[in-house]
């Protein structure tokens, strides 16, 4: 089921549009507010729901999970890691998921290239990609393979 | 159609989307040469950049060699099953050899991967799948790429 706008809550600031992967999210020129223009298009991916400012946007959940009648809220906090989910059922019972969308401080275990050292030749040689072998986690190494182990056993 | 502006760049190795293989690959390209000027062109906002808008809650493959839960030769017997035999071996073969660095990696970094409680090992839906909690794997990677 796609999204949807409250227009109360809406200030037309465009992070929707820009964000929307089908381009379905545009700004009415006469109402300058966020319209799903093209519902049936919609992915229900979120993106829309997760970047609004104003929290403007909904969705209907698919009725596996929530029956006609309920909200989705989505608060993604990368500061925190972390990404909360709230749903309101029609009768009013309420179920809120937190769950981490990061286990470290956001980017900062990612190796600054910069401070490597510049592989050497033979490194560059090799097949091995960035941090490997060791990061296999595997004392033979990258495994490898004769010619002839392929396309063995195709004809059944 | 609103005006485009064209912008002329010149680079050693262009990277055409930055969703999950073209981040990884810039990464990947900036490692092995670190002089070089690589650029990593994506047509959307990077904060949804990809084939799947947010991701999925999987990662489809994984071997688990380190467990001995599968070698990339099973995973070629996979692969030519289920397409049947039409399948580029060398490379299916190649591309599950490294995977199981690739996601230790992520982990490292900051992934949130399920693991399962009884043996500690990452929590399968499959004999492929691993589960893990973030969509964005490769918002991740992009902000890193930005400041290197």
């Amino acid at each position: 089921m796609p999204t949807f706008v409250y227009m109360t809550r809406c200030d037309g600031c465009g992070h929707c549009v820009d964000i929307c992967p089908s381009d379905i999210m545009h700004i009415d020129k006469t109402i300058r507010r966020a319209v799903n223009i093209e519902p049936n298009m919609c992915w229900e991916c979120y993106s829309c729901v997760k970047a609004c400012p104003q929290n403007a946007i909904d969705a209907r959940g698919y009725a596996d999970f929530a029956p006609l009648g309920h909200s989705v809220r989505v608060l993604r906090e990368e500061e925190k890691g972390t990404i909360s989910w709230k749903i309101k059922f029609r009768d009013g019972r309420e179920k809120n998921f937190l769950s981490p969308i990061t286990t470290q401080p956001w980017g900062e275990k990612i190796p600054k290239l910069a401070e490597l050292e510049v592989p050497d030749q033979e490194a560059l040689d090799s097949q091995l990609l960035c941090f490997e072998p060791d990061a296999l986690n595997v004392e033979t190494g990258l495994p490898v393979i004769s010619k002839d182990k392929l396309k063995e056993g195709v004809y059944y | 159609m609103a005006k485009r502006k064209t912008v002329w760049e010149d680079c050693d190795i262009l990277v055409v989307g930055g969703g999950m293989a073209g981040t990884g690959a810039a990464y990947e390209a900036r490692y092995w040469g670190r002089d070089m000027r690589i650029i990593c062109a994506e047509k959307a906002n990077i904060d949804r950049s990809g084939a799947v808008a947010q991701g999925l809650y999987a990662i489809n493959c994984y071997m688990g060699m380190q467990w001995d839960e599968n070698q990339p030769e099973d995973h070629v017997r996979y692969a030519r099953n289920d397409l049947m035999g039409l399948v580029r071996e060398d490379l299916a073969f190649d591309m599950a050899r490294h995977v199981d660095s690739a996601v230790h990696k992520f982990e490292e970094w900051g992934l949130p991967i399920m693991r399962n409680e009884e043996t500690g090992r990452y929590q399968r839906e499959g004999k492929w799948q691993i589960m893990i909690h973030v969509r964005v794997i490769n918002q991740l990677l992009l902000r890193q790429l930005v400041i290197q």
